[in-house]
């Protein structure tokens, strides 16, 4: 896909999407770590990609959407936290996708710890 | 979860726990059970190293099959089974390329810790240790079962695989074979 | 060390047929031996056969107790570091394999936030533990709406529990404080819309339990 950003004109590779999103979720208070999938074990830490995000890309009309895995830090409740990862997550999205692309954002929380 | 005060979770709850995603609760029984387990599995199959590896894919095995696990026997009855039957399979795999001379004498590891215990006992556990190694994998494994890990018949018949009848001739001709041995080194 | 293994015989008439040369069998001797009766019998200690097949039994059982014994000793520095090694490795697999878990509802249908069943049930088998005399065993998280429902339906959920408790409580009273806690488990740590505890006493807690987890409660 070569559709490009409207202010910095780069490619919103879904690799690029995938780091903003993990970066905005690990910053929301009270989780603990994004969890590796079975893929990312495999791929081992240092690929682009990061571990527990998953994102996935539909055209006409453009559609995104991300999924994220994470386990929450116990002594938070586990709606709020998902609830604000769930906006943060969205929010860093919508700077890299052009205006017009549709976007969902999942959140699911695989553990407290 | 943690080992609680007073009160130990009993392992039914705990393997229950442990088939619905509780690693916490899983752990708790590997470090109840895991020494018990080395111990079975250093004497089956003769060598530490290989009998770590036994009892850790028997553990994990265990893990995976534990959604499945009705609790018809008792947890560590069905890990006796578990182990039993990857050392034996262990121990059949190595007889036709190494022949039975190359099967290691089993290890009294408790001898060595103990300077005292070393010089009393170590003419007979030595010679114990070559009677043992000169049972068939399945005498050594019921002999061992019942003597040194008390289980009943029933549970031998069910961790080695053969009929209860079977069992005591096992164990009859086991103790025959290491009372020879022990009678000569008297 | 290289023993003569003897060919496979048939080793359940060999046990019948293991004969001492004073027509006793060694099956029998042995049986005695086990049973503690040998002074009831005094052709074991007159006859010659007989009373060295129950002193060389006396050999390997010397053995055998000593094994036993130091068993039950505080366990060699050593065994305890392979034990532990084995657990941490152990432990180690057991986290990376990924149970995918069913996941349950969170917040509101459109916000699409979903946790999953074994973090839940963790949490309430936690509030189980806390209370004094209680342990919890399985815990199950699911749509009130039940079977049929697909796996990612919405709606409230349901929380069916097992415990086993000491004698200080009775099942109601247990029954009602458990459900309790629970419910506000769900609503003030987790964000779970929990509408119906079903708790079951399943077993009874003896505080000295030491032996509950041995096969056939024979010594080790």
């Amino acid at each position: 896909m070569t559709r490009h950003h409207p202010t910095t004109g780069r490619v919103p590779t879904a690799d690029r999407l995938a780091q903003r999103a993990a970066r905005a979720a690990r910053e929301v208070e009270g989780v603990a770590y994004l969890r590796p999938g079975l893929a990312a074990l495999l791929r081992g830490a240092d690929h682009p990609r990061p571990a527990g995000v998953r994102v996935r890309h539909r055209t006409e009309p453009e559609r995104w959407a991300i999924e994220l895995h994470l386990a929450v830090l116990a002594g938070h409740r586990a709606l709020d936290v998902a609830r604000t990862v769930r906006a943060a997550v969205a929010e860093a999205a919508r700077e890299t996708l052009p205006a017009r692309a549709r976007l969902s954002v999942k959140v699911t929380i695989t553990n407290i710890t | 979860m943690r080992e609680a005060e007073g009160t130990s979770t009993p392992d039914a709850l705990l393997a229950v726990r442990a088939g619905e995603g509780d690693e916490e609760a899983f752990e708790i029984l590997v470090r109840r059970h895991g020494p018990v387990l080395l111990r079975l599995a250093s004497r089956l199959l003769g060598d530490h190293a290989e009998a770590e590896d036994a009892v850790q894919e028997s553990f994990v095995n265990a893990w995976r099959r534990l959604p499945e696990f009705r609790g018809e026997a008792a947890f560590l009855t069905w890990m006796y089974r578990i182990v039993t039957n990857r050392c034996l399979n262990q121990l059949r795999a190595r007889r036709p390329t190494t022949g039975l001379d190359a099967v290691p004498e089993p290890v009294a590891p408790e001898y060595q810790a103990s300077p005292v215990r070393a010089a009393e006992s170590t003419a007979a556990a030595a010679a114990l240790s070559d009677a043992l190694a000169g049972l068939s994998a399945e005498q050594r494994a019921c002999w061992v079962l019942r003597e040194l890990h008390g289980l009943s018949y029933e549970d031998i018949a069910d961790a080695v695989g053969i009929s209860h009848p079977a069992v005591r001739g096992r164990i009859h001709r086991a103790r025959r074979q290491l009372m020879e041995v022990m009678g000569a080194w008297r | 060390m290289a023993m003569n293994v003897p060919p496979p015989r048939d080793e359940e008439a060999e046990v019948a047929s293991d004969v001492l040369p004073c027509g006793r069998t060694l099956s029998a001797v042995w049986e005695a031996c086990d049973d503690g009766t040998t002074a009831a019998d005094p052709h074991l200690a007159a006859c010659p056969h007989c009373s060295a097949a129950v002193a060389d039994l006396g050999v390997l059982d010397d053995f055998v107790r000593r094994e036993r014994a130091t068993e039950a000793e505080a366990v060699a520095e050593a065994e305890r570091a392979r034990a532990t090694s084995v657990t941490d490795r152990v432990m180690d697999l057991v986290r990376r394999e990924l149970r995918p878990g069913r996941p349950l509802p969170l917040g509101e249908p459109a916000e699409d936030l979903w946790l999953v069943e074994s973090a839940a049930a963790r949490t309430f088998r936690a509030v189980a533990d806390a209370m004094p005399g209680v342990r919890a065993g399985s815990c199950r998280v699911a749509p009130v709406a039940g079977a049929g429902a697909t796996a990612e339906a919405r709606g409230p959920l349901r929380v069916r529990i097992e415990v086993a408790a000491g004698l200080t409580w009775t099942v109601p009273e247990l029954a009602r404080v458990l459900r309790e806690r629970i419910t506000r488990a769900a609503r003030e740590t987790l964000g779970l819309d929990v509408r119906v505890v079903d708790i079951a006493v399943v077993d009874v807690l003896v505080a000295a339990d030491d032996d509950a987890h041995r096969p056939n409660g024979r010594p080790r």
